[in-house]
């Protein structure tokens, strides 16, 4: 059965992985390669997250940048037991940040298989597909709320000539969380695209030829073949988004501003509304640390997850 | 050979070209837009029932033009993307390549650092870099810009690199070996010329972040070092949004990024055409 | 040659008189290695300022001048960032009511008293032409902080063509009439709406609250009772309640509506009626952007102040040549560059009694709106956000908590209950002296 192309497929994908002996004494040679990268983030990252850290322990505001207290566990008490907001940015986050991933990744594999195929005008449809993603985050917002306005854009003056009736984009909560997922949708997605097209293409045409052979149709083929083959750069590429989705300001910034009222105020969102636009920094730096905690936790996650399909 | 399994029948060639579409319809009606606002004057630009046919008139591109600093802007975030570019590639490539091949807790534990630093909100970055930046005297230079937009570029590239590296076969670099290269010098005469779409892809992806970043940029450039986003973000001002020059600009600010990639596009495309990675 | 000698006396004598009289200027000043660096924040207005004007006034007394015209997004960060204990970047900048707390309150800038004084007690033209209000942008504790520059004071704009076919005779003077008015011409199956305003974006609900408080006689500092924690007072009540009228007579988008979808709607004629800042009327008034320019017009609103918006200018406490920042706003606010400016079109409005005295300006500027800003000048009160630089917290809760009211989770009284405990959780958390 195809099962043969799958297991030559994987002991591949193994072979590629776990490199032979001969490569492998070379441990060092390796780690001297990586070195000068690791160095140079090291040096540019871990001053900043001692501060960082450190801030978090005290009430530091713009206005008393010399002269902070040191407050302990205080604010992520405060965090913990009195912050209202916080609970509300953190089911905002999930929905957000699930949506947008999920959205993404599923349409970006539809249309990856879709300029997989041969057609004409495919590869001027590959290159038209990019150009989202070079749009900057805050003129995508701008145009989109130009687009999305309820009583003014031109989304809602074609809806009401279709017959439907006006939806309030921005300005419903529910709806507004669905804004922001259509547009990261549509600025996000060629992305994923990119990246799982070139995946595709480099699946060994002989393992999809022998489960045709074998009288595997095309979605056991899909999801029997190509899938487990191409899981890592899949995984790689949910990583990719869920970090950009985790991070994400100016986009929702511009757009909504929270949304209305907190609607869609993200974490990221509010550690910044209070550290910057409030300016209690030792607050926000309490937010902030507690935000990579969380993306610690999802990517190690994700990380192992990665690293177990790359040895199957 | 994925391709041929799903156009058997005309029926499904139909729904293909629909589909393409439909997806290229959503994907280009919003740039459009952009260009119809950025081409029309601000009476049009809004008028409800929408203006479909218009005569287009380019003044708002020549005002963008003759706006201050603004061609300066271009200048500097051309500098500022390619030096990233450039420095994120001569770290990533050996990074991603010992990525993809080292073995060892050490490097794995590396790498993981590396990753870690592009999930960091930068809210918690900016503030320290401003005021060391302040102290040290780098808050207005080329090389300050270029430093903070590594702690998101280079591990982006660094694991794209990666994931490009692990698809190389391994013959290749065994018989490389067993002629006596070192491992760097596997890296440079075999693994590089086999990588290059990934290498082109990586340097799109490069380019194209550092020169759409505003968080840093609005933050940490001074007065002769404003990129051209921050450029952009001048028309949006307190008393009057004048949406069509924003969108002029944008469009202005979009097309370099645009040109670049369809440049390494070709090269792309080319590797990804010359055939699958055969095993 | 006695002659000769008399008249060379004579000369000298008129020059040391006039030169006496220039004490107080610009030219007794030494210009040698005086570079100052300005942040301004970009508009047409204010990017004329600095190119035409500032840089006239430096050119003709040799100093160098290094003009920031920053973007308005972000620009509180970049302010705050900037002139930050350590690092005091600016000598001359321009502010609002959003950055008076936190400047303040860390000391960042410095009174004007001294300057003013001089200025009232030399009886110049420019302190004789400039509106109180300009002057008294920001006082706190007797002291004042600010002049204003760009008269961004509170008028009703209202599309007269619309309100004609509603048959409104009268034009609304207070906020109640306003929302009666709005109530008349309200058409949503037509498509029309009796207001537009600022909603949800960028703390937006809170403008109009503000709006129809401060018309209400509403202060932070109020005379007989505790500062800041002012949302127990009848004023603040009458203002959630109409607020919350407002949103009746609102397009249907309101929520997420910032001041340009709601410029927009006027410009569209889908709105009616809309009470904002003076200087974004020069919008509705440009035949580029709006078909209807000729259908506006303008008109104060009568209450014990108003709210002002608008740039003022404010001189950092860190610098080198105080004198030449003074001499620089005053080069700004005075006679000739109001009117000069508003001759040539690139500001609609001043802080200055003389340039409205001059009836030049009805050739470029609707005789209404210069009346209605005149009037509304005159009783501005700037400071809509408390002096402390909690101010931005505050802000924020009132938001979340009016979002609540207009979309009928709670009642007008009950959010003013949460705003006013919320508020003063705040204030003894910080340990703010409010009381009094």
């Amino acid at each position: 059965m195809f099962q043969d192309a799958i297991r030559k497929g994987k002991r591949k994908m193994q072979r590629i992985s776990n490199p032979p002996q001969g490569i492998r004494s070379d441990r060092w040679s390796y780690r001297l390669l990586i070195w000068p990268s690791f160095f140079v983030l090291f040096a540019l990252t871990v001053v900043p997250l001692f501060i960082n850290f450190y801030l978090s322990f005290t009430n530091t505001t713009i206005t008393t940048l010399n002269k902070a207290k040191f407050i302990g566990l205080d604010n992520y008490i405060r965090i913990f037991t009195k912050d209202k907001y916080f609970g509300q940015a953190c089911l905002v986050t999930l929905k957000l940040v699930l949506g947008t991933v999920s959205v993404q990744v599923f349409f970006g594999m539809l249309v990856a298989l879709l300029w997989n195929m041969d057609f004409i005008g495919v590869r001027a449809c590959r290159v038209l597909h990019l150009v989202p993603m070079m749009i900057m985050g805050i003129v995508s917002a701008f145009i989109w709320r130009m687009l999305l306005n309820t009583d003014m854009g031109i989304i809602n003056y074609l809806l009401k000539n279709l017959g439907f009736s006006n939806l309030n984009w921005l300005g419903d909560e529910q709806l507004a969380v669905v804004s922001v997922i259509l547009v990261n949708l549509w600025g996000g997605t060629p992305f994923v695209t990119i990246i799982l097209l070139t995946a595709l293409q480099s699946v060994d045409s002989s393992y999809l030829e022998a489960a045709v052979i074998d009288g595997a149709d095309k979605f056991q083929i899909f999801f029997r073949v190509i899938l487990p083959i191409i899981k890592p750069t899949v995984l790689l590429a949910v990583m990719f988004r869920l970090m950009d989705a985790i991070r994400q300001f100016d986009l929702i910034d511009s757009l909504t501003y929270g949304g209305p009222g907190t609607a869609t105020t993200q974490l990221n969102l509010y550690a910044y509304s209070v550290g910057f636009g409030q300016w209690r920094m030792g607050y926000g730096a309490a937010l902030a640390t507690i935000i990579m905690f969380i993306i610690l936790i999802c990517s190690s996650i994700l990380m192992n997850q990665i690293s177990r399909s790359n040895t199957l | 050979m994925v391709r041929h399994l799903f156009q058997k029948r005309v029926l499904g060639r139909v729904f293909i070209y629909l589909a393409a579409a439909v997806v290229i319809l959503f994907t280009l009606f919003p740039i459009f837009y952009c260009i119809s606002t950025a081409t029309k004057t601000a009476v049009d630009a809004f008028s409800i029932p929408p203006k479909w046919l218009w005569i287009p008139t380019m003044d708002n591109f020549v005002n963008v033009y003759h706006t201050e600093g603004f061609m300066m802007s271009y200048l500097n975030s051309f500098v500022v993307a390619v030096m990233t570019t450039a420095f994120s590639l001569a770290f990533g490539i050996p990074c991603g390549y010992a990525l993809a091949r080292g073995k060892g807790r050490g490097t794995a534990a590396m790498g993981t650092y590396i990753m870690i630093t592009r999930m960091l909100p930068a809210m918690g970055f900016a503030v320290p870099y401003y005021f060391i930046y302040k102290k040290v005297g780098l808050n207005d230079t080329y090389i300050g810009l270029v430093l903070i937009y590594l702690t998101t570029q280079l591990p982006f590239t660094a694991w794209l690199l990666n994931g490009f590296c692990r698809t190389v076969p391994t013959e290749i670099e065994e018989a490389a070996m067993i002629d006596g290269c070192t491992v760097f010098q596997t890296l440079i005469r075999v693994i590089v010329p086999v990588i290059k779409p990934g290498i082109s892809t990586a340097s799109v992806f490069a380019f194209m972040h550092s020169w759409n970043e505003y968080f840093y940029a609005k933050l940490i450039s001074g007065r002769n070092t404003r990129p051209v986003s921050y450029a952009v973000h001048k028309f949006v001002n307190d008393v009057g949004t004048n949406w069509g020059l924003l969108c002029a600009a944008s469009c202005m600010v979009a097309v370099p990024m645009i040109i670049f990639a369809l440049i390494s596009q070709k090269s792309l495309v080319r590797g990804l055409m010359a055939g699958a990675v055969k095993g | 040659m006695k002659k000769i000698l008399s008249l060379i006396l004579v000369l000298v004598l008129c020059l040391g008189f006039t030169a006496v009289q220039a004490a107080t200027d610009a030219s007794a000043l030494d210009p040698t290695g005086v570079e100052l660096n300005i942040l301004i924040c970009t508009q047409v207005q204010n990017d004329d300022l600095a190119n035409t004007y500032l840089q006239k006034f430096a050119d003709e007394y040799g100093i160098k001048l290094n003009i920031e015209l920053a973007a308005s997004t972000g620009y509180t960060d970049m302010l705050s960032l900037a002139m930050a204990e350590d690092v005091q970047g600016y000598d001359l900048v321009m502010v609002n009511s959003n950055h008076w707390g936190t400047l303040i309150d860390a000391g960042w800038i410095m009174p004007l008293d001294d300057f003013i004084h001089a200025e009232a007690e030399a009886g110049t033209d420019w302190y004789k032409g400039i509106m109180t209000a300009a002057l008294d942008a920001c006082v706190i504790d007797g002291q004042r902080w600010s002049v204003a520059y760009s008269a961004g004071v509170g008028i009703l704009m209202y599309n007269k063509t619309m309100m004609e076919e509603a048959g409104i005779a009268e034009i609304p003077t207070t906020i109640d009439e306003v929302l009666a008015t709005a109530a008349k011409v309200n058409d949503p199956a037509n498509g029309k709406y009796g207001l537009s305003f600022r909603g949800g974006m960028e703390r937006g609900i809170t403008i109009p609250w503000l709006v129809n408080w401060l018309y209400e006689g509403g202060t932070w500092y109020p005379e007989n009772a505790d500062n800041f924690a002012i949302f127990n007072t009848d004023a603040a009540l009458k203002a959630t309640q109409q607020l919350v009228d407002m949103y009746n007579y609102a397009p249907e988008g309101i929520h997420s509506y910032a001041w340009q979808e709601a410029m927009t709607a006027m410009q569209q004629g889908m709105a009616a009626m809309w009470v904002d800042a003076a200087t974004l009327a020069v919008n509705l008034l440009d035949p580029e952007q709006t078909s209807l320019y000729e259908q506006f017009g303008f008109a104060a609103l009568d209450g014990v102040s108003s709210w002002g918006d608008g740039w003022c200018f404010s001189i950092g406490s860190g610098t080198e040549h105080p004198e030449w920042c003074w001499e620089l706003i005053k080069v700004a606010t005075s006679y000739d560059t109001a009117l000069d400016q508003i001759m040539r079109g690139t500001a609609i409005s001043c802080y200055r009694s003389d340039v409205y005295a001059n009836e030049e300006i009805y050739t470029v500027l609707p005789e209404d709106l210069c009346h209605a800003v005149e009037k509304s000048a005159a009783m501005a009160n700037i400071v809509y956000w408390p002096l402390i630089s909690q101010s931005v917290e505050i802000a924020t809760e009132m938001k979340n908590t009016l979002y609540a009211a207009l979309t009928g989770q709670i009642t007008p009284e009950a959010a003013c209950e949460e705003m006013q405990a919320t508020t003063i959780d705040i204030l003894e958390r910080d340990g703010v002296a409010y009381q009094k």
